[in-house]
């Protein structure tokens, strides 16, 4: 249970930072086309960074067994 | 408020649920019980009862309600057709997804779409895009984590209270329609869903939940906040392609956990995929009951995340 609150905080905790990012950039560029490209540059990274934590909490569990 | 629309369609969903748990048909195993008891897979014919009430009798001619209750019934028949008869794979995705790029394309959905904390969208490429992509992304997320018994229709009631805050605090009727809508209905099929199971979801109810679910989404004003309600069911979906390097069928993939004696366990045999219930049973293996309650308490949490982040929306 303990692993799944830490997702959930950091997932949410990263997705707050990523859309106040785009928010910030929707006012500067004011155009959809580049803040799209961005966007989804952003939440791939995003997913990504959430599989290596749990890659990185699932080893750390199966060393642990 | 219209509350007629929703009460006769709980009744008839309900009326319909209790039909099918007593045909006894289109069954399939409860794998998790000792005794792997056989269980009816067509919960989605209860909402496919609900969806056209809920439509025809509120506003059927908005757009709206055009996008957010047809596209979960287009959805649903073909779900329903796959767990009767197993649809071409091919076939099923092309219907799915094509009726909502038709309506799209012929201008019978909404063309603006509001993501709060970011901004306001009417540009035709990216709200077709964010379109699409929102029903591929929620329908098979939902579908994903469709795999212990109650966890999608609880998951969409506390989903569905997300965008009616927002709009009781909006004073918005619609919003609050359509939440109330897919609150009433996910409650409906939880009661015959929840541990121990008396009717499955099927991808017929998966897929109208994951549509609906794409529906709170797009036209209530509440995107962002829906997102975070649904945290949970972005966090396996991401696990499950990131670790299995795309997407594939479940029979493709390596199984992420075992059963022993009724309790839960990380697979460590292979590699397996990564997925929310491995997750759950890393640092402590547990039985259905326990993942079924870490999986309640994951979407609670995220709905407090998300009913945060309205507030801080309202500060900034």
């Amino acid at each position: 249970m303990r692993t799944i609150i830490e997702l959930l905080a950091y997932s949410w905790v990263t997705l707050l930072i990523m859309l106040l990012i785009l928010r910030f950039l929707n006012k500067a560029l004011g155009n959809p086309v580049p803040l799209l490209i961005i966007g989804l540059v952003l939440i791939i990274s995003w997913a990504a960074s959430i599989y290596k934590l749990s890659e990185l909490l699932d080893k750390h569990f199966s060393r642990k067994d | 408020m219209e509350l007629l629309p929703i009460v006769l369609a709980a009744i008839m969903e309900m009326l319909v649920l209790y039909m099918v748990t007593k045909c006894r048909c289109v069954l399939a195993p409860d794998i998790h019980k000792a005794n792997h008891p056989l269980i009816p897979k067509i919960g989605g014919v209860g909402l496919l009862a609900a969806l056209p009430i809920l439509w025809l009798l509120w506003s059927p001619l908005s757009k709206v309600a055009l996008a957010f209750f047809t596209v979960p019934l287009v959805m649903g028949i073909v779900g329903l057709l796959d767990d009767i008869y197993s649809v071409n794979e091919y076939l099923r995705v092309g219907i799915s997804f094509g009726y909502p790029v038709l309506l799209y394309a012929f201008g019978l959905m909404p063309r603006l779409i509001y993501v709060p904390l970011i901004g306001r969208f009417s540009d035709a490429l990216l709200v077709g895009a964010i379109t699409l992509a929102s029903y591929i992304v929620f329908s098979n997320a939902v579908n994903m984590l469709d795999v212990v018994n109650g966890v999608v229709p609880f998951s969409m009631v506390t989903i569905s209270a997300v965008p009616l805050i927002y709009g009781l605090l909006m004073h918005d009727q619609s919003t609050i329609y359509l939440s109330l809508s897919s609150m009433a209905a996910s409650a409906v099929l939880l009661v015959f869903n929840a541990y121990p199971a008396k009717v499955f979801n099927g991808n017929g109810g998966t897929h109208v939940l994951g549509a609906l679910l794409s529906g709170l989404f797009l036209y209530t004003g509440a995107s962002t906040f829906v997102l975070i309600a649904a945290l949970p069911y972005i966090i396996n979906g991401v696990l499950i392609i990131f670790s299995s390097r795309g997407i594939k069928g479940r029979s493709k993939l390596n199984r992420p956990t075992k059963v022993v004696d009724g309790v839960v366990y990380p697979n460590r045999e292979g590699r397996g995929v990564l997925t929310l219930v491995r997750m759950i049973v890393i640092d402590k293996p547990s039985n259905e009951v326990g993942i079924i309650k870490s999986i309640y308490i994951a979407f609670t949490l995220s709905l407090a995340l998300s009913l945060i982040t309205i507030l801080i929306w309202r500060l900034i």
